[in-house]
């Protein structure tokens, strides 16, 4: 912004007429000047906007009586200034124009004055406290040696067996196998009930859940498998159990069946542990009646 | 502050990009790590959620590394990945609670009160002068109360006045316009300082005018 030698006086008078107090003689010559200096007529502008602006605010505590003007210095100013504006002031986020407006009604507000004092004691306490920091170094244990998906350390455990199955793929690919055997030992055994109809994960694990079912779901996780799948490897019932933290956080990054992701991510938390009855998840009922499932699994009706 | 470091993120940014190589990938996480984890503590409020937190985000920055396409500085990219990941665990939390057969809680709010394992379950002492509380219980009184704000408030109060990022940083953090942004720092604070009152009613003695 340049600023010849005719601005520099101009700019001070800039305030002083928004605030009426120049003579007639005076005045003409501001807008004289304005018409011709692009950099008067924005600072003008600006400085008239957010004058605007005070002025237009709903006054916040103070019951002083808003008298717009500045005019009468006997009477200090009500302060209806933006309540995020001494915030902002503080944090060196405003524009230069409205840093000067600020600052100049916290000379004559001890309301906002008084703001800006505890904002300051309130962040010096935030500032101080403790930077914590982890007690172990956690990036050591991460893999970063494979281009694609990354690995961590518990899931690199379970690579073996399968290089086509990326380790966050595990849990599902885990439970899809589970599901998988599941199916199969249910045909190849006694008569029960079959678990499902049409293959689909999310599915059968809940459905594997009742209890009738339960123990004979349990002792089929992990067992072998007629099917070529090297679940086995991946589907002890311990490991899948301890790595419900990551399976549920690495949903997303998971081939899914038809089911939706979230279903997958309770099922197969359940496999390996006690699987209690989840009675909202058994949807055929539901979704008989047209009601779908939303983005959390929670049902996803429409008032 | 952010000048120096940014410096030296591009430049290992650049390093890695070029040679692939994951020690170089891991000198540039470090950097972050502990970063990551005091933001996500204050955020969480757990301990346990906070290093899950460090842990995803490094493997998501890894996944997505081709993707940073310079429009914001590195760190507000590491931290926008950190906090979606810390919206991940409070959703995560709130199912794990909605699937819970516990009588239902109307006091129990999403955004509000994280669990924590840190912060003292003990009942607050008795409110009183600033002066006689020593520093480890002002931590501990200010730590407690941040979690009581609403997570929106908090999040923005941690990466601003704790972690030092601008507002504009702030915004492409949580992805919030500006305003948004100015206008929870100060609700935040406000409430916070509301909390703070009883303990420490210092802050609030007022000016008196000029």
């Amino acid at each position: 912004m340049s600023i010849n030698g005719n601005c520099k006086d101009y700019s001070e008078l800039l305030d002083a007429y928004l605030d009426d107090e120049l003579s007639a003689d005076e005045q003409s010559r501001v807008e004289l000047h304005v018409q011709s200096c692009r950099d008067c007529k924005n600072t003008l502008e600006e400085t008239a906007a957010l004058l605007q602006n005070l002025k237009s605010m709903p006054k916040k505590k103070s019951a002083r009586q808003l008298d717009f003007g500045f005019l009468d210095n006997s009477v200090s100013p009500a302060c209806n200034l933006e309540s995020s504006s001494i915030d902002a002031y503080f944090d060196n986020e405003l524009s230069d124009s409205e840093r000067l407006a600020v600052q100049k009604h916290l000379d004559t507000c001890p309301d906002c004055t008084a703001r800006l004092a505890d904002i300051n004691s309130l962040v010096f306490e935030l500032k101080a406290l403790p930077k914590l920091s982890l007690k172990a170094d956690l990036i050591e244990k991460l893999d970063f040696t494979r281009q694609a998906e990354t690995v961590s350390t518990e899931a690199a455990n379970y690579k073996k067996g399968s290089q086509r199955h990326r380790t966050v793929w595990f849990g599902i690919g885990g439970a899809a196998a589970a599901a998988v055997a599941m199916f199969f030992m249910v045909q190849k055994g006694p008569q029960e009930t079959p678990l499902v109809e049409n293959f689909s994960v999310g599915k059968e694990i809940v459905k594997a859940s009742k209890p009738a079912n339960s123990e004979r779901a349990e002792q089929s996780v992990g067992t072998d498998l007629p099917v070529g799948e090297t679940a086995k490897d991946k589907v002890p019932a311990a490991l899948l159990a301890e790595d419900n933290q990551k399976e549920k956080r690495i949903e997303s990054a998971a081939v899914i069946t038809s089911e939706k992701k979230n279903k997958n991510t309770i099922a197969e938390s359940e496999v390996g542990t006690e699987l209690a009855l989840m009675p909202d998840s058994d949807d055929t009922a539901a979704e008989a009646l047209g009601i779908g499932t939303d983005e959390d699994g929670l049902y996803d009706i429409k008032i | 502050m952010q000048e120096a470091n940014l410096c030296d993120d591009e430049f290992l940014l650049d390093k890695f990009r070029a040679g692939k190589d994951p020690q170089v990938f891991k000198t540039l996480l470090r950097r972050f790590q502990d970063r990551i984890y005091n933001a996500a503590f204050r955020i969480l409020g757990n301990a346990e959620e906070a290093e899950e937190v460090v842990q995803e985000t490094c493997i998501k920055i890894h996944q997505s590394i081709d993707k940073f396409n310079r429009n914001s500085s590195f760190a507000a990219w590491v931290f926008r990945i950190a906090h979606n990941s810390c919206l991940d665990m409070i959703r995560i939390r709130q199912r794990k609670k909605s699937m819970r057969i516990v009588p239902f809680d109307p006091q129990a709010d999403e955004e509000s009160a994280p669990e924590s394992n840190v912060v003292s379950q003990a009942p607050d002492p008795s409110p009183g002068p600033a002066e006689e509380l020593d520093k480890q219980e002002r931590e501990r009184i200010i730590a407690e109360k941040l979690c009581l704000l609403p997570e929106s408030q908090r999040t923005v109060l941690v990466l601003h006045d704790i972690e030092g990022f601008s507002y504009i940083e702030v915004a492409e953090i949580v992805g919030e316009k500006m305003g948004t942004v100015r206008s929870r720092i100060h609700y935040g604070r406000q409430k916070l300082k509301e909390l703070l009152e009883p303990y420490f009613f210092s802050q609030t003695v007022s000016q008196g005018s000029r």
